[in-house]
């Protein structure tokens, strides 16, 4: 155990993650302004507007909530979540989720090892039905610690919202690695309060 | 003066940062330039525009981190804007230190020599030629040097000249003053 894991300064991973919500909006408003301008084959080339860069206006985009959007954050979290998995396991081969691949043994691997890999802190709750529902609750998002909109808290959540897809992904990625597919429902409990509604394949 | 920077950034990171695994970082901006290649199906001059406005965008908040962890001063001169770059900017964030080198007889660019570049770290570029020839992987460093050293009145140019991944020998960022900004500060403020 003498060998440290390289670590970075976790301000650049949480601004990292911050920008990936306004990177989705503008790169699906780039597609989508692209696919327009050669439908109407535009000459000359318009040039991107360069409204957003630098303040949190983009969040104020009707693309916020698009599917477009949604999709790219999922399929970032989901990659992450693979390989993320791969990382953890390999790190650490006496993991006791290796002894018992259960389900349920899986989610407690989520809760704890992927969560405070990720945040920093384990998940607060685990639920489950028996029958492949899960519910993961995290009491308070460590994402959304520094956001708070100016107009209120009804806004502030409305533009959080987002980032959630982005743990549902890595949530996804993870139990796919495990050969577990899943359909995974974020809600905004109580601000900060986010739950994870999980439904498996077993 | 340079022994007593190092000393003080290595302070500073141990005990002053908060850490998480470089090997979640590495994959989370992973997974963002892969999202963005697929998005926009190749076009590897849309993706180095992209993650150089994210960078941007990082840079701009960044800095105040940097300012509020590090207390950093104003610098007397360009040369040792370089210095604090790489030995406390870079090293506080990253945990490394590049190489500040050639510059020129102007005193106004210079290059950082990334050794280490936890941004790319256990990377391959996509198998096909021109990935190799357009994509700059870590362009969102480009964005956060321009956004950081905007918000401290230094207008630069920041570019790639060369990167391991593309089969380089070396990774080179390469970086131009283009002027100081007017202090645009409230009276009363230094």
């Amino acid at each position: 155990m003498t060998e440290i894991t390289p670590q970075v300064n976790a301000t650049c991973l949480d601004l990292l993650i911050n920008e990936m919500v306004p990177l989705a909006i503008r790169t699906t408003r780039e597609l989508k302004q692209s696919y327009e301008q050669a439908i109407e084959s535009l000459v000359p080339q318009i040039s991107i507007k360069d409204e957003d860069t630098g303040d949190v206006e983009i969040l104020n985009s009707e693309l916020l909530h698009s599917e477009d959007v949604t999709h790219k954050l999922e399929n970032c979290g989901y990659s992450i979540g693979i390989r993320l998995s791969e990382v953890l396991i390999y790190k650490d081969s006496q993991n006791e989720i290796l002894k018992n691949l259960e389900l349920l043994n899986i989610m407690k691997f989520i809760c704890r090892d992927v969560w405070r890999e990720l945040y920093g802190k384990q998940m607060d709750n685990l639920r489950t039905n028996h029958r492949g529902t899960f519910v993961l609750i995290d009491n308070a998002f460590k994402t959304f610690q520094r956001f708070d909109s100016p107009v209120d808290l009804q806004d502030t959540i409305y533009k959080c919202k987002p980032y959630l897809w982005i743990s549902s992904g890595i949530i996804r990625g993870v139990l796919k690695s495990f050969g577990v597919d899943s359909l995974i429902t974020p809600e905004i409990t109580k601000f900060p309060m986010v739950s994870f509604n999980i439904q498996t394949n077993v | 003066m340079n022994k007593g920077i190092k000393a003080s950034s290595d302070d500073i990171w141990k005990n002053r940062v908060d850490k998480v695994n470089a090997e979640l970082f590495t994959l989370t901006y992973g997974s963002v330039v892969a999202q963005l290649v697929r998005d926009f199906k190749n076009d590897y001059q849309k993706v180095n525009q992209q993650l150089e406005k994210m960078g941007y965008n990082i840079g701009i908040r960044l800095v105040e981190d940097f300012l509020a962890k590090t207390g950093t001063g104003r610098c007397q001169s360009f040369k040792d804007t370089a210095e604090v770059v790489s030995k406390v900017g870079f090293k506080v964030f990253l945990n490394v230190t590049p190489q500040v080198t050639n510059w020129t007889s102007d005193g106004k660019t210079f290059s950082l020599i990334l050794d280490e570049n936890p941004l790319a770290e256990f990377v391959e570029l996509p198998d096909d030629e021109r990935a190799k020839k357009e994509l700059w992987y870590s362009n969102v460093l480009t964005g956060v040097l321009k956004g950081a050293l905007e918000m401290v009145q230094l207008e630069v140019d920041v570019n790639f000249v060369s990167d391991v991944l593309r089969g380089d020998d070396r990774t080179e960022l390469r970086l131009q003053l283009i002027r100081f900004l007017k202090d645009e500060m409230p009276a009363g403020e230094d």
